[in-house]
Formats: C-alpha cells, sequence, structure tokens
C-alpha cells in the first residue's frame, strides 16, 4: 500500500512534472523549435511576433483555438467521442513519461516495455483514428484509411527499434529489473561502449529515425494529411477545442518519441546525473538535436504516394529495425559474445 | 477566285486549299489576308471540309459563332483552322437562317470542337445537328432555355431570373471533391473525383463560376476599341498582357496599321517577361502541389525580381496598362536596360540552380515520372497547345510557326518532349524560362531607335475611323500556356464580335486521358500540370473517365444529360 506521501508525489508528478503541464509546456516549445528550422530552410521568418523571438506562439495558437475559436458542428458529427479520445491520447503521452528516469517518481516494472508499447504505440494511433472518423466526411474518411495504412507499418516498426536497446541493456549490460523501461533508460548510454553492441544500435536508431519521421507525420510521410490532395486528411473537420487538443496530441506524440530515442538511443544525460548543469545541458541539446533532424527533414522533402510511403518504411525502418531486433536476440543469447568483442 | 489571285504568289499552298474548298465544296471566299482565308461553305458540306482539313495537317483554334441577323437575317459558326506547319489559318464560315438556325457539329471528326461547338448553342442559340451529347457548357443550370447572351437584342448588363432553384443541380457527392475552393485550386471551379481504392476512376468537372461576360461587354457601347486593351487584361490575372497584344494584334490587323519597330520589341519583351514569372510561379506552385513547400518559397523567392522589373517597364507590378492601338505607353530608355540585364542575370543564376536541385528531388521526379500521361495522338486529336502539347511531343509554337512582333528577330529553342508526362510539362516550362531570358536579352540588344506610337495613333485620339466595320481578324499569341486565339470582326466604332480562345480552354479536355486510371495523390498534380487558368477559361464540363469497371454517370438530373467525351 502506497503512503499519503507517495500518493500526492504521484498525482504532482502526473499533471505537473513530467506529467501534463510538463509535456503540454515541451509540446509547444517543441512546436516553435520546428516551425523555426522549417521556416529558416524556406527562407521564411516562422513565428516571430508573441514573446521572444516569437516563442510564445504556439501557446497563443492554442489557447485561440481553446477558448476564442467556434467548435463547428456538421450534422454527422460526434465531437464528444473525439474529445474523450483526444484526453485519452493526452493521458497516455502523459503517462508514459512517468515510466522515464526524468520522473521524481519512477514507476518501474519487470518487462513494462509491453506497458509503454500498449499506451504509446496503440493508443494514441487509435484515439487519432477515432477522433477524425467522429468527423465523417470523404476527406476524412481517405485520410484515416492513409493513416491507419501508414501507422500499421510505422509503429511497429518503431516499436521493434526501440526494444533493441531493451533487449540489449537487460542481456548484455545487465538490470535490475528485466525489460523495463527506467533501467533501459538509465543504462542504454553503455551500450555505445561496447563495438558489437554499438553496431546493432546504429542500424535501430536509424530504424527508429525514419518511423519517428512517419509517427510525426512530417514530410516526406505528411500523406493523411496532405493538404493538396485532401484539404487535411483525418483533420479536415476539426475546429475549436478539437483542432486544439489534435494539435497538442500531434506535438506531444513528436515531443514523446524524441524523448524516448534521446533516452533510449542517445543515452539521456548519462553519465551526468539528471540535476547537474551538465546533465541537463547534455539532454536538452540531445532532444533539440533529435526535433532538428525531424524539423531538416520535413523541410526537404515532398511527399510521398501512400504506396511509397509503405515501401520507404519498410525498407528503411521496418526490415532494419526487425535485422537489429534479431542481431540483439543473438546477442542476448551469447552475451560472451558482445563480452568478447 | 480574283480575290484568291491576291495571296496566291505568295502562298501557293494555301490556294491550293483555298481551290479545293471552292471547288470540290462549293465554297466561297469572303475576305482574305497575308495568312488568313475566310472561306463560307454550304452547311451540309462542314464536316467533310472539317475532315479534309483536319487529316491535311490543320489544328482546330476555335470557332466563333456569330449573330449577324442584323447584317444578314442569319447566325454564323466560323471555325477556325490554323496549318501551323505552313503559318496560315482557314476560317470556313458556315451560315445558319434565323428560322432555322443549326450547324452541322463536327465534333466526331474533330474532337477538339467540342467545347466551342457548345459555347456557340448557350451563347448564340445555334443548335447542333447531329451531336449525341448536347449539354449546357457555359451558361448556369439556373439560365432560362430561350435567353442567349450573346444575341444582339440581349442588353449586355441584362440579369435574367433564375429559373430553378440551384439545389437540384447538385452534384452525387460520391467521390473526393476537389473545390470550388481547395487549397491547390487558385481560382473557383469544382472537381469530384471518384475513387476505387487510391485509384481514380472517373472524374467530373463543373467550372464556370467566374464568367464575367467580356465579350458582351467588349461589343457594349462602354467600350471602344482603345479601351478594350485594359478590359482584355482583365481576362487573366497572370497573363494579362497577352489577351491585350493579341486583341491589339486583332485590331491593328483590321486597321491594316503596323506599329512602330520599337513598340513591337518592347511588346515582345513584356511579353517574354509575362512568360517568366508565370512559369517560375507556375513551378513553385507544381512543388507545393508534391508536399515540396520549400521548393515553393524558393521559387517565389526567386520570382520577386521579375515583378519588379515589370514594374519598372510598364509601370505596374503585373504587366498591365501599357499596350494601346498603333504602340505601347512606355519606353525603355538605357537605365533600364542595365536593370533588366542585371536582373535577369540574376534569375538565371538563382533559377538554375534550384531547378536542378527541383528535378534532382526524389519524391518530385518519382512522382511526376509517368503520372498525366497524354500520348501524342490524344493532344493532337485534341490540339492541344502551349506547353502540354511540346511535352507530348507535338511541335506548337505559335512564335515559330506564325511569327509575330518581332520573334524572328531572336534565335531560340522550342523545348519538345515526346513522355507526355507531368516530369515532361516540368521540363518544357523550366527550359523555356531560360530561353525568355535569352530572347529579352537578344531583342534589349537589338532595341531599334524611333517612337514607340504609330503616327496617326495615341492614348488621346480615337482610333475608331481607323478601324472600318465589316473587317474580320484573327490574332494567336504564344502565351505561358499555349496559343491564346482572338478572333474579330469589327463594328461601328467597336467590335461587332469579339472572342477570345484562352489556351486552358484547349486543354482542359486533355485532362480526361491524363486522369485515366492514376493514382488520387498525383490528380492535383495533372490537374495543376495544364497549368489551368480559369479565369481565362470560365468553363463547365463534365468528364468521364473510366476503366474497364466503368459505371454510366448521370449528372445533375434534369439539366445536364448523361456526359461522356
Amino acid at each position: 500500500m502506497m503512503d499519503a506521501v507517495t500518493v500526492a508525489l504521484l498525482v504532482i508528478a502526473a499533471l505537473v512534472f513530467p506529467g501534463l503541464l510538463f509535456l503540454f509546456v515541451l509540446s509547444m516549445l517543441t512546436e516553435w523549435w520546428e516551425r523555426k528550422i522549417v521556416a529558416r530552410a524556406q527562407a521564411r521568418m516562422g513565428p516571430s511576433y508573441v514573446g521572444p523571438v516569437g516563442v510564445l506562439q504556439p501557446f497563443a495558437d492554442f489557447i485561440k483555438l481553446l477558448s476564442v475559436k467556434e467548435e463547428i458542428r456538421q450534422k454527422f458529427a460526434t465531437p464528444g467521442v473525439a474529445k474523450a479520445f483526444a484526453f485519452a491520447a493526452i493521458g497516455a503521452l502523459s503517462a508514459t513519461l512517468l515510466m522515464l528516469p526524468l520522473s521524481p517518481v519512477r514507476l518501474a516494472a519487470s518487462y513494462d516495455i509491453i506497458v509503454l508499447s500498449y499506451i504509446c504505440c496503440v493508443w494514441v494511433p487509435f484515439a487519432v483514428a477515432v477522433m477524425g472518423m467522429s468527423f465523417p466526411n470523404p476527406f476524412t474518411g481517405a485520410g484515416v484509411s492513409r493513416f491507419l495504412t501508414l501507422y500499421a507499418v510505422c509503429e511497429p516498426a518503431f516499436f521493434a527499434a526501440i526494444l533493441v536497446p531493451v533487449a540489449l541493456t537487460t542481456n548484455v549490460v545487465g538490470t535490475p529489473l528485466p525489460y523495463s523501461v527506467l533501467f533501459t533508460a538509465q543504462y542504454s548510454w553503455k551500450l555505445w561502449l561496447n563495438p558489437a553492441t554499438a553496431v546493432v544500435m546504429i542500424i535501430a536508431l536509424g530504424a527508429a529515425a525514419v518511423a519517428t519521421q512517419a509517427k510525426a507525420m512530417a514530410h516526406p510521410f505528411n500523406i493523411p494529411e496532405a493538404e493538396q490532395e485532401l484539404i487535411a486528411g483525418h483533420m479536415t473537420e476539426f475546429s475549436g477545442q478539437i483542432l486544439a487538443l489534435n494539435n497538442l496530441i500531434h506535438d506531444a506524440d513528436i515531443a514523446v518519441s524524441a524523448l524516448l530515442i534521446t533516452y533510449f538511443f542517445l543515452g539521456g544525460p548519462y553519465p551526468f546525473p539528471h540535476l547537474s548543469v551538465p546533465g541537463v545541458i547534455l539532454m536538452i541539446v540531445k532532444y533539440v538535436a533529435v526535433v532538428t533532424v525531424v524539423s531538416i527533414i520535413k523541410a526537404s522533402f515532398g511527399r510521398f504516394r501512400i504506396e511509397q510511403g509503405v515501401a520507404v518504411l519498410v525498407k528503411y525502418s521496418l526490415i532494419p529495425a526487425v535485422i537489429a531486433l534479431l542481431a540483439a536476440m543473438f546477442l542476448s543469447a551469447y552475451p560472451v559474445l558482445a563480452a568478447g568483442a | 477566285m480574283g480575290e484568291q489571285s491576291k495571296y496566291l504568289p505568295e502562298c501557293p499552298e494555301m490556294g491550293e486549299v483555298v481551290r479545293k474548298l471552292t471547288e470540290e465544296y462549293g465554297g466561297h471566299v469572303i475576305f482574305s489576308r497575308e495568312s488568313e482565308v475566310y472561306v463560307e461553305v454550304p452547311r451540309h458540306e462542314l464536316r467533310d471540309v472539317a475532315k479534309y482539313l483536319y487529316s491535311s495537317g490543320a489544328f482546330l483554334k476555335t470557332c466563333a459563332a456569330v449573330d449577324e441577323r442584323p447584317l444578314n437575317r442569319s447566325f454564323a459558326l466560323y471555325h477556325i483552322f490554323g496549318m501551323d506547319s505552313k503559318g496560315y489559318d482557314v476560317i470556313v464560315k458556315v451560315s445558319a437562317p434565323e428560322d432555322d438556325a443549326w450547324v452541322p457539329s463536327i465534333v466526331d471528326v474533330v474532337p477538339a470542337a467540342d467545347w466551342c461547338e457548345l459555347e456557340a448553342r448557350d451563347m448564340v442559340g445555334i443548335e447542333l445537328k447531329g451531336r449525341r451529347l448536347v449539354r449546357r457548357l457555359v451558361l448556369p443550370e439556373d439560365w432560362p432555355e430561350d435567353i442567349h447572351p450573346l444575341r444582339k437584342e440581349v442588353p449586355h448588363d441584362f440579369r435574367p431570373p433564375s429559373v430553378k432553384a440551384e439545389s437540384e443541380f447538385r452534384p452525387p457527392e460520391r467521390g473526393i471533391p476537389i473545390g470550388p475552393y481547395h487549397p491547390v485550386l487558385h481560382e473557383p471551379e469544382y472537381f469530384e473525383l471518384l475513387v476505387e481504392g487510391e485509384t481514380v476512376v472517373d472524374v467530373y468537372y463543373r467550372g464556370f463560376h467566374v464568367h464575367r461576360g467580356i465579350e458582351k461587354l467588349g461589343e457594349s457601347p462602354r467600350f471602344t476599341y482603345q479601351k478594350i486593351p485594359f478590359l482584355a487584361e482583365r481576362i487573366c490575372g497572370i497573363c494579362g498582357f497577352v489577351h491585350s497584344t493579341c486583341a491589339i494584334m486583332a485590331m491593328e490587323k483590321a486597321a491594316g496599321l503596323r506599329p512602330p519597330e520599337r513598340a513591337e520589341f518592347i511588346r515582345t519583351i513584356v511579353l517574354e517577361l509575362e512568360r517568366i514569372h508565370s512559369h517560375l510561379l507556375w513551378v513553385g506552385v507544381a512543388a507545393h502541389v508534391l508536399g515540396y513547400d520549400a521548393g515553393f518559397m524558393h521559387t517565389w523567392r526567386v520570382r520577386e525580381p521579375v515583378m519588379i522589373l515589370s514594374e519598372l517597364i510598364t509601370g505596374s507590378r503585373k504587366t498591365y496598362g501599357l499596350n494601346l492601338v498603333g504602340g505601347v505607353r512606355r519606353d525603355i530608355d538605357k537605365n533600364k536596360m542595365e536593370k533588366i540585364m542585371k536582373t535577369l542575370d540574376r534569375v538565371e543564376k538563382e533559377f538554375k540552380e534550384l531547378a536542378n536541385l527541383l528535378v534532382s528531388v526524389p519524391q518530385i521526379r518519382r512522382r511526376a515520372q509517368g503520372t498525366g500521361v497524354l500520348t501524342r495522338s490524344e493532344a493532337r486529336a485534341l490540339s492541344v497547345v502551349g506547353p502540354v502539347a511540346r511535352a507530348s511531343g507535338l511541335y506548337r509554337d505559335v512564335r515559330k510557326d506564325y511569327p509575330y512582333l518581332a520573334y524572328e528577330e531572336a534565335s531560340f529553342k522550342v523545348p519538345l518532349y515526346t513522355e507526355g508526362d507531368n516530369l515532361a510539362r516540368v521540363l518544357v516550362r523550366v527550359e523555356e524560362v531560360f530561353e525568355s531570358i535569352s530572347i529579352i536579352r537578344q531583342l534589349l540588344d537589338k532595341l531599334p531607335g524611333g517612337p514607340i506610337m504609330h503616327e496617326k495613333c495615341s492614348a488621346i485620339i480615337p482610333v475608331d475611323e481607323l478601324i472600318p466595320p465589316g473587317k474580320y481578324a484573327v490574332a494567336a499569341i504564344e502565351a505561358p500556356r499555349g496559343e491564346d486565339v482572338h478572333f474579330l470582326m469589327t463594328g461601328e466604332g467597336r467590335p461587332y464580335r469579339w472572342r477570345v480562345r484562352a489556351p486552358t480552354y484547349q486543354n482542359i479536355p486533355a485532362l480526361r486521358p491524363m486522369l485515366r486510371g492514376d493514382p488520387l495523390a498525383d490528380a492535383p498534380l495533372t490537374i495543376a500540370s495544364i497549368d489551368p487558368c480559369f479565369s481565362c477559361t470560365d468553363r463547365a464540363l463534365v468528364i468521364d473517365v473510366r476503366t474497364g469497371r466503368a459505371r454510366t454517370i448521370k449528372l445533375w438530373d434534369g439539366g445536364v444529360g448523361t456526359c461522356r467525351l
């Protein structure tokens, strides 16, 4: 049984740091950075007016959509369902952060990577698809169908890729609990010190990066929301609060994916502790680097057709991820190989 | 036959065609000029004449219906055939008495006549005999049946009451709608793509939302010959100078006056400047349609200095307000020449880098290659024009086929591709930008001295007495989107009939074969690849693109029949 202090801490962690509030602020800042980078690549200025260098623009957009803009409902819409699923997705993404070493209350259990993939890789896309279908229309129909097609490939690829450091940390480095998110994040940096595991990690990192691009629905994978074909795809009918929530889910999904890559592949703040100056700087640099790469790729590509997008995902994400996972399983079965190398 | 002998020595082949039309088909020459001949044929011979001309290498430029009842109690339809390879036009006239107003349809022998025939029916009320599918093209569905706006008794400001409720004509809404307002379309029109999975099976198209009755307005007492160029410029928001120049060329032909050489050079320079900014605009839009927004932003950045040049030369950011009958209003001096040269150097350098990058981006290549294919034979049958024709292996360019203004003074290449896909259309336009830059440089080098206005004309002298009534003229210009044709029949102080055929009018029917079986994702690119300009075109049409599993399509029950092109 948990005592009162633990419960209070858990509530604070879930609602303030690193939960809802932190995720919200991080998502908005991530959006701002992405918009700035993309604008720079396109010879534009990007957000400039709200706050210093426009840093508060995403907050202003969110508040405007939430409190000022009208929510337009069409005849067949069920906005209640859309909102319920939007909250579920935001909740799922916030809960993910409690499993990372970032949190003061660290939740860890054996094999909790399955919980992470369930709430992160299943709930979020499912919620977004349901939100789209809550406003039936030819564009949302086509958009959701493309969205599900894309996610059917990119989520397994992403999950397979992050399973690589999890398996390797458990079996090669050795962790107190097997297949745990928390301990993977804490010890995965050691995998880069070992040439055998480092090679596998590079392959998995590449696969995860491509999958993240698709999860973010950034170019060249912005196929579901293809403006020129489907207006805004699954988001066509969103307006007001639902659009605000949808944008938040989109940004939060990028933020969480970038955090997972930062911890699982890039080693987070380690070997420095979280609450040290170099640790914080290292963490921020790595996170910003991941978001910058996503933004630069976004700015330098056109859009794939759906079948081209799926083919590229299979070729550069799913297959390398599976190969890396098989190699990781092999190294796990014979850790002596890794130790010898 | 006496009139025939006037041009026979100059163009023997033209004499051959005229001899055939007069001797075998019972026609007679009503008017002729150096590169135009007007032959009236009996209406029962029209189909044979059309078949003969189309099979002997002519393209159909358009047809123009005229209400000639005040003159001779009949309606007339002028089919303008262009002998591109020979450089002259044969205009075939058929008359229909007012109490028996029909002409035979030639759409089965000349597919390119589809739209202009329907327009003649809508606007002048000439019935089409032998045509399987007759539907409204230009007029809205709620327009009264018996009112034809281009008949002389209809006032130019007439507004009929709506006779049917709008809602009756809603399209079926079974597919993916594109328009009337859509991120890809910068003007209002409506496409509906019927898809099976991600493949386009059928396409509905409904345009004509922005018809402004400009042809009617040009015949109205509000306009005189010297004001019409300013009205003509308003036909298009991008290539307005093309329309004013083309209208003026027709009027100058009718008046028999030639503007000073310097004015012709300046007009040519502005026409090419317009082509550069129009193509740059399009390349940006094409990148945007492919989701490559960085390409879009950078192309428009490169384009901006060209717009500033337009302002330098014409006095307005767009290339407007420069043209008058008999010359141009503003000169190009030494200072301007230097600035033009400098800007062109910069645009050429920057666009070269950008174009190399654009066509090597794998997403663009992969999506543009092999999509939206228009074969050469389809392009020929539909008489498509401009970059669309040149990308499908048709060597058609008014600047070469019917040299006008100062084009004979410049040497330039006409880019030609045979693939007929979206990539070919991109490449044709990219190459044309560099050719246009080279043309402007050559013309600036050779710019002759002298006045910029004909001695008999000025902005304040009415030119009405210079242009006698009862004359005909056809003028054509290679606009950025292709051949632009103006047909003029002069009246008292203003045109009796002024017919404008913008390039997009000729190219939209080609979307049917282009879109057939293509992926949905590429449909917007294919639509954009003809560089559609809807304010120029203002047309309505149903395209039925069928695959093996085709369906019969009923559109707007009651008003328009089942349509299949």
